[in-house]
């Protein structure tokens, strides 16, 4: 099976059509992540200062409501986030189609994941730490950034990792309705076209994607763990 | 130095801290101690404003404190040390810049810090670890990081919650040891919190003894062991007193016992001794039992030997 016949097809698909999907997908995915760990950043660090009862500066009326609208936009499928923000999107961007109209929903999507995940990441540093930075004077601002964000460093890298791998998902999904990219590759030019060269092809790129992500990641979570 | 007045805080029904006052005096090591619930850390928490309190007041120099995130709150804070049964430091820290933490976050020249840092370091015998990381450290040097960090800032006050309590006892006392040597060579004021009635006997000269937010009783230590208060006896385990006689001497006293019985051809047991502070001045305390009719002659005895002592009370009255 494997002939050279089989290789110059191979090729032939992977230079015409599947490599400048791999590179759609890596762009959809660095942009869509540069503004979910952006804005996530910014809201968790919020959401841990105005957490009820873990916060540094407890505040239900802030917390409330964040918490409310990530919760309700993570509990959407993501298929279904995307047709809902198709009108919005086609109004911001003109169009609903190609890589600029995925990141919308792809962002809207992943912010609220990542923002709960940095968060989380963040309470779990031991409270007794937080406590001995104000028994030295420290305000809310000096102890959310050397004790809360310097000691959760490890556990915000792998949820980051969690999250950029989240988002390679969620892109192939978005290539459904448009976006371009491998997920879209593999639907339209293989399975439904039952190019079984084309769909596989994609699929373990992909995996091989995954799997050099989760590995940069656990590189990086190391390193961090010691200063 | 420290003035407690009438402070009191409730979580809902239960009162955690009832109008309590108290003063402690500038250079003093004061031991707080009591059953778990007593309080004991509730108050030592208030007293850097880590926790509110319902009514009542608390100044350290005169200076009010309070929980407040304002700089006048915090500045009143940072003239107080604390450190902490589980250390506290922070793990991708190493020893340098554990120690140098507070210093950083408040902003000080980088000359400034790496001198006060360097001199800390070395007064806690920790020169070898000062690239260190803590999960790297034993559990004593970590409570002397925790030491030296909690002295950067120049603070009046060093207050220790159950600082020993997770150390095995030659650490706990090395630890000891250490505060009391501090004490000495800056003069400044300790508050230790504990549960063990060893960390009082070893380094306080002043206690204060808390039962269900109430205090039971305070006052020098020596005081407090010799009329042994009920509240002590209840924290030793309650055991019952047969001494009638309370007895402190030093450890170059000799022959004081053996020397009263030739003397007064008495009988005498000795119930209980405790020791009292660390090397030098360490003294013991006898809790004894003599005849009932000798009591009154080997107490005259005693003192005209220049000894400390008095009759226990049978059921002491609480109050010192």
């Amino acid at each position: 099976m494997f002939n050279s016949e089989f290789w110059d097809v191979w090729m032939r698909y992977f230079n015409q059509l599947i490599a400048p999907a791999i590179l759609v997908t890596l762009r959809l995915v660095a942009v869509t992540m540069l503004i979910c760990v952006v804005c996530g950043f910014g809201l968790a660090c919020l959401m841990v200062l105005t957490h009820p009862s873990k916060g540094l500066h407890p505040n239900k009326k802030i917390y409330t409501p964040i918490s409310v609208v990530a919760n309700s936009i993570r509990s959407f499928p993501f298929v279904l986030l995307i047709v809902t923000l198709a009108p919005i999107t086609r109004f911001i961007l003109g169009t609903m189609i190609g890589e600029a109209a995925a990141i919308l929903p792809l962002s809207v999507g992943g912010i609220p994941f990542v923002a709960r995940l940095l968060e989380n990441a963040m309470l779990e540093v031991n409270p007794q730490l937080i406590e001995m930075a104000r028994s030295f004077g420290l305000s809310n601002r000096e102890i959310l950034v050397r004790v809360i964000l310097k000691e959760s460093v490890p556990a915000i890298v792998n949820s980051v990792t969690l999250a950029t791998i989240n988002c390679v998902g969620s892109t192939a999904m978005a290539g459904a309705v448009g976006a371009g990219g491998l997920g879209s590759v593999a639907l339209n030019y293989g399975f439904y076209s039952f190019n079984d060269l084309v769909l596989y092809t994609s699929v373990i790129i992909t995996l091989i994607i995954v799997q050099l992500i989760q590995l940069a990641g656990s590189l990086l979570y190391h390193r961090c763990l010691r200063k | 130095m420290i003035q407690i007045e009438n402070l009191s805080k409730r979580y809902g029904e239960l009162e955690v801290l009832n109008t309590m006052s108290l003063h402690i005096q500038k250079g003093s090591i004061f031991g707080i101690i009591g059953q778990s619930g007593a309080g004991k850390s509730t108050l030592l928490r208030c007293i850097n404003g880590l926790e509110t309190f319902d009514s009542g007041r608390i100044l350290v120099d005169g200076i009010q404190i309070s929980t407040g995130n304002d700089r006048q709150a915090r500045e009143a804070r940072r003239e107080i040390g604390m450190v902490f049964q589980n250390f506290s430091l922070l793990d991708r820290l190493n020893v340098y810049d554990n120690v140098a933490f507070p210093m950083k976050s408040w902003g000080y020249k980088k000359k400034e810090i790496d001198e006060r840092v360097r001199e800390l370091i070395g007064l806690v015998d920790l020169n070898d670890k000062i690239s260190a990381f803590p999960p790297y450290l034993s559990g004593g040097q970590k409570q002397r990081v925790a030491i030296a960090r909690a002295l950067t800032m120049q603070p009046k006050v060093l207050l220790c919650d159950e600082a020993t309590s997770a150390l095995d006892p030659r650490t706990a006392e090395s630890i000891l040891n250490l505060l009391k040597e501090i004490n000495e060579k800056t003069g400044i004021t300790i508050i230790v919190v504990a549960h063990q009635l060893s960390v009082i006997r070893n380094i306080c000269t002043h206690m204060a003894i808390l039962e269900d937010g109430h205090l039971a009783c305070h006052g020098a230590t020596t005081e407090i062991f010799m009329q042994a208060p009920a509240a002590l006896r209840r924290l030793q385990g309650n055991r019952e007193n047969h001494a009638n006689l309370s007895v402190l001497f030093c450890e170059q006293d000799q022959f004081v016992f053996s020397r009263m019985v030739r003397d007064l051809e008495t009988d005498f047991d000795i119930m209980d001794i405790q020791h009292l502070g660390m090397g030098k001045e360490a003294q013991i305390h006898y809790s004894i039992r003599v005849p009932e009719e000798k009591l009154d002659t080997c107490l005259s005895w005693l003192r005209k030997k220049g000894i400390y002592c008095q009759t226990v009370e049978k059921e002491g009255a609480d109050s010192v």
